[in-house]
């Protein structure tokens, strides 16, 4: 039973993870209806911000020791902002210039900003993997046998903190309103002087701040970042964008959470390496019963 | 004094098609205009190529004392234009007061940080717009219905709901596409009634496309005809009534005659 | 106005995607299912071999470089994904070894460098590539997978090849002619490392972990096999997936087991992340890797979870020039990478020039001239004295000849560096 429990957290842990990503995926596709594939690569480059930001504070000061927190605040505070200022560029000069262009073509544009990422930190790093300074607490709290470590709750928790404040953003400010309106009816948002373009970015901008602070977290906690981080990660928090209803934000969420579960407990069941297998079964049985997802709308017919 | 709308010589061509030829047209302020024809006259056209839906091929169109034609979208409604469309087309699934909300985009003021962290600048800035809003849709008389969903709402809800975000705007102009298409007569009056506000109670002007003729006669002061693409006729009810032109475009319709709902 | 497609435009793409997944998934399972044995494999393996080998009849193809041109040497190792961190300190090697020897017969020796991806379809594409280039023979392939998917392509050409680093049993036992590796065979390694836990360690209840590739597969299953046979118990079997770094969950189901020890076969990444998650876990029980680990990244990126940990670097010859080599590579690179297979590579690259020396003769024309299969028995005839590994001969399949003064040496993660244990 302890087992059980300890897998129950261990797949809200990383479903956590996929659901902060999954967001991001499922806030362009409502605006733009593109699957943005570079996504998972902001969240990479959100990591290696982090990274960067801890290893300067270890070696020009104390304070990773001293005030580990501000260090940490600053470290997320510098993957958002790095991962923002990327996908602000590559809407701007990836993805704009083909918003009347056939629906492939943006994505193959996507997978060329992915690709070029990856392979720009991959020279960077001559491959190698940054590792994170040692800054967070060891330890754990332990309830019988079930023990969670102090990073795997801070993963959980800062996971759960990006998306109540990516809810209260979509839903109660008036930018979070116009991402809504312009993900309905483009045009309709437009003449209810909604700037569209602007939103787009803005859209890409709120994904992209969710996808840097979780890759920091995530690096923090598996204690690295590298170039090729964000790719199953990505595949995978699209995966779960698509179960729970691409576009749908609370469908984000829980398809998320819902894939990290079960890969926890496919894990346990059957053995780590039918995990994606499952995953799989799972996609295509949502795409053959359920293709707009658990929380998805069927796409309105409009003329 | 100046028109507040004025479309110069304006021509839309479609491909090989000529959706309008040439039209021109002059608004003056706080009035209420019908813009009657056949279907497939260029109706809807001119409403788009005002709201910056089409570019016009040719021709300019100025609204008070600027040209617009050619903005992008929202620029053109911060210029002080909204409409309603033939086809609803709401955010359906928002409730009835985010739609408005939409509406009063322009009119809102909340930062991100404050309104996440739920401080108390935003809370009552965000109370604000929301009674503005409410005021909004009791305007349209959709008191009560607030929080329902826009897809849930009746057809003639719907229509009013459209009003009800089109004038969230705090519009100049307002354009409004075939108001009481698919509605029974008692639904149709009440229109009538909101149109009259709009222009008593909110000094807006108003241009709407009417093929109920009960509707067109009882609240327009003036009257422009269009037919395949090109104006025909314009001035009062009555004398447009009596245009031969506009006899001849509509003979065989029985619109301009009995006044019956399509 | 605007169009609103009806249906999910992603789907059926998407739809495709998985399936191909799925079906790839159920490739790789079959694989796994006849690959278990690899001799089963063999005979049509060495038919596909041969078949290549004697293709240039009568005494095998002479390949001719016109004067003013380069001999041209294959380097195929990996240079993105994660398993980089082997593989460019690989290359950087390969790249040493060639630099020391600019030319032979006053012909300039030039390197054509693949990126193989670790992986069997990488590896292959770097063979056309490197085909297509017109290398006279090849270093390489970094990975067992891709070794074994790229054997036929080079034996098809009759193109020698060295890998310096591809341990799995199934490289050499596929009968390939033109293959001699300077690395050694899992086999051994993997039936020492079992000895080492059950004998030297007294541990006898483990779960072993691999990260589904050939090399880290093959090797715990040589292991499970020895350890069974002395009488240990193989709790359980688990195994992670690279790119992955999240093994929470195979964690939780690991110390479920509450094994004596982790072993596991696989790289770097995935090996540190395990190491650090099960320390997370509060696991305390012993964790031995092999040589895809032992390197100072694994320690680096496993933090302080490392400590304790075994790493077996494999069976290594007793007389060595290691120190001058590596002195070398620090002065060209301004520090020792620290990976397990920089000088095996240097020597892999030596002993090719070496026999490219002993067989390239320059002909009336003034053209360099190198017969293939002449170029094959002088590899595996070497004799390599003084190797950074220690002196450098081949068994007939290929294999590294470790015969004499070989020991498996055994490193512990001390203070956190690899210290050997003697
Ligand atoms: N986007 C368009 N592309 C091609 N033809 C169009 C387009 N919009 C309108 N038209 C054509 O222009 C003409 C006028 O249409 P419209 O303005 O909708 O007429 P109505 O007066 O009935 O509102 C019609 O023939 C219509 O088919
Ligand atoms: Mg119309």
């Amino acid at each position: 039973m302890e087992q059980w429990i300890q897998l129950t957290i261990d797949g809200i842990t990383l479903g956590g993870v996929y659901a902060c990503i999954a967001l991001g995926y499922t806030l362009v596709y409502g605006v733009l209806r593109m699957i943005n594939f570079a996504h998972g690569e902001l969240f990479m480059m959100g990591a290696f911000a982090g990274v960067y930001t801890l290893q300067g504070f270890q070696d020009h000061t104390s304070l990773n020791e001293d005030l580990p927190s501000l260090t940490i605040t600053a470290a997320i505070f510098m993957g958002i902002v790095v991962a923002v200022v990327l996908a602000v560029l590559m809407e701007r000069i990836a993805y704009r210039p083909l918003r009347h262009a056939p629906r492939l073509a943006p994505l193959i544009s996507a997978i060329g900003v992915s690709i070029f990422l990856r392979n720009v930190m991959l020279r960077y790093t001559n491959a190698r993997r940054e590792v994170y300074p040692d800054v967070f607490p060891d330890g754990s709290i332990e309830i019988g046998d079930v023990s969670v470590s102090y990073i795997k709750l801070f993963l959980i928790g800062m996971s759960i903190l990006f998306m109540v404040g990516l809810y209260l953003f979509i839903q109660r400010t008036k930018t979070g309103t116009a991402i809504r309106a312009v993900a309905e009816d483009r045009d309709t948002a437009a003449l209810m002087g909604i700037d569209v373009d602007r939103t787009i970015v803005l859209t890409f901008v709120a994904g992209a701040a969710l996808a840097g602070a979780t890759g920091v977290c995530y690096g923090m906690y598996v204690g690295n970042a590298a170039a090729g981080m964000g790719f199953i990660p990505g595949i995978k928090a699209f995966t779960a964008a698509v179960l729970g209803g691409i576009g749908s934000v609370p469908g984000a969420m829980l398809g998320g959470y819902f894939l990290g579960l079960s890969e926890a407990y496919t894990t346990k069941l059957f053995g780590a390496q039918y995990k994606d297998v499952v995953a799989f079964v799972l996609l295509v049985a949502v795409l053959i019963f359920r293709p707009w997802g658990f929380l998805g709308k069927r796409e309105d017919r409009r003329a | 004094m100046a028109p507040i709308l004025s479309v110069r010589d304006v021509s839309r061509r479609f491909q090989g098609l000529t959706a309008l030829n040439g039209v021109s047209l002059d608004v003056e302020e706080s009035s209420i205009v019908g813009v009657i024809g056949p279907n497939g006259a260029g109706k809807t056209t001119l409403f788009n190529l005002l709201t910056g839906f089409y570019k016009p091929t040719s021709g300019e169109i100025w609204f008070r004392g600027s040209r617009v034609d050619g903005l992008p979208l929202h620029r053109i409604a911060a210029a002080g234009i909204s409409r309603t469309f033939q086809n609803i087309r709401l955010f359906s699934n928002m409730t009835a007061i985010e739609n408005v909300l939409v509406g009063q985009h322009l009119h809102l003021q909340t930062n991100i940080a404050t309104a996440v962290l739920g401080l108390p600048a935003t809370t009552n800035a965000e109370q604000h717009a929301v009674e503005v809003a409410v005021a909004h849709l009791r305007f349209a008389g959709l008191g009560g219905r607030e929080n329902e969903l826009a897809r849930n709402l009746a057809y003639g809800e719907q229509r009013r709901l459209e009003i009800a975000r089109a004038i969230a705007l705090r519009p100049k102009l307002i354009l409004l596409d075939e108001p009481t298409a698919g509605m029974n007569p008692g639904e149709s009056d009440a229109m009538i009634g909101l149109i009259r506000r709009l222009r008593d109670e909110l000094g807006v002007t108003v241009i709407l496309i009417e093929h109920q003729m009960r509707v067109v006669m009882g609240v327009c002061e003036y009257i422009t005809v269009l037919d395949h693409g090109e104006v025909i006729a314009m001035g009062t009810p009555t004398e447009v009534q009596n245009d031969q032109r506009v006899i001849e475009a509509y003979l065989g319709t029985g619109h301009l005659k009995s006044g019956a709902a399509e | 106005m605007r169009m609103e497609s009806k249906k999910a435009w992603y789907r059926w793409p998407l739809m495709a995607v998985a399936v191909t997944g799925l079906a790839l998934f159920a490739a790789a399972c079959s694989d796994d299912d006849d690959g278990d044995d690899g001799g089963d494999e063999t005979p049509a393996a060495t038919s596909a071999a041969t078949s290549g080998a004697t293709q240039p009849a009568g005494g095998g193809e002479t390949i001719t470089i016109s004067a003013g041109e380069s001999i041209k040497i294959g380097i195929s190792t990996t240079l993105t994904t994660d398993a980089a961190e082997l593989g460019i300190p690989i290359r950087d090697a390969a790249l040493l070894a060639l630099s020391e020897r600019p030319d032979i017969e006053g012909f300039s020796i030039e390197n054509v460098i693949a990126d193989d991806l670790c992986s069997g379809p990488g590896s292959e594409a770097a063979a056309q590539q490197l085909i297509a280039a017109e290398v006279v023979a090849v270093i390489g392939p970094m990975c067992s997978g891709g070794a074994v998917a790229a054997l036929d392509d080079y034996g098809a050409e009759n193109i020698v090849v060295i890998t310096t680093s591809a341990t799995n049993t199934s490289v050499t036992a596929q009968g390939a002619t033109n293959l001699a590796r300077t690395a050694w065979n899992d086999d051994v390694q993997g039936e020492e490392m079992a000895k080492f836990v059950y004998n030297e360690l007294n541990l006898t209840n483990v779960v072993l972990v691999d990260d589904q590739s050939t090399y880290g597969k093959g090797l715990m299953d040589v292991f499970e096999t020895s350890f069974t046979e002395l009488g240990g118990t193989v709790a359980s079997r688990e195994v992670v997936t690279v790119g992955e770094q999240d093994y929470s969950a195979v964690v939780t189901t690991i110390t479920g087991e509450s094994p004596e020890m982790v072993v596991f076969g696989g790289y770097i990444a995935e090996g540190a992340a395990l190491v650090r998650q099960l320390g997370d876990a509060g696991y305390e029980g012993a964790f031995m890797g092999a040589d895809g680990i032992a390197d100072q990244d694994f320690i680096d990126q496993a933090g302080e979870a490392a400590e304790g940990a075994y790493v077996s670097r494999g069976p290594q010859a007793l007389e060595t020039n290691f120190d001058e080599f590596i002195a070398k590579y620090i002065a060209e690179y301004g520090e020792d990478a620290g990976t397990q297979f920089t000088d095996f590579t240097y020597d892999g690259v030596n002993v090719l020039l070496n026999a490219i020396e002993q067989v390239a003769t320059v002909n009336s024309d003034g053209d360099l001239e190198i017969n293939q299969d002449d170029l094959i028995a002088a590899v595996k005839g070497i004799t390599l004295e003084n190797g950074a590994t220690g002196t450098v001969e081949f068994l007939d399949n290929g294999d590294r000849d470790l015969a004499v003064g070989a020991i498996n040496r055994v490193d512990q993660v001390t203070g956190g560096v690899l210290v050997e244990l003697n």
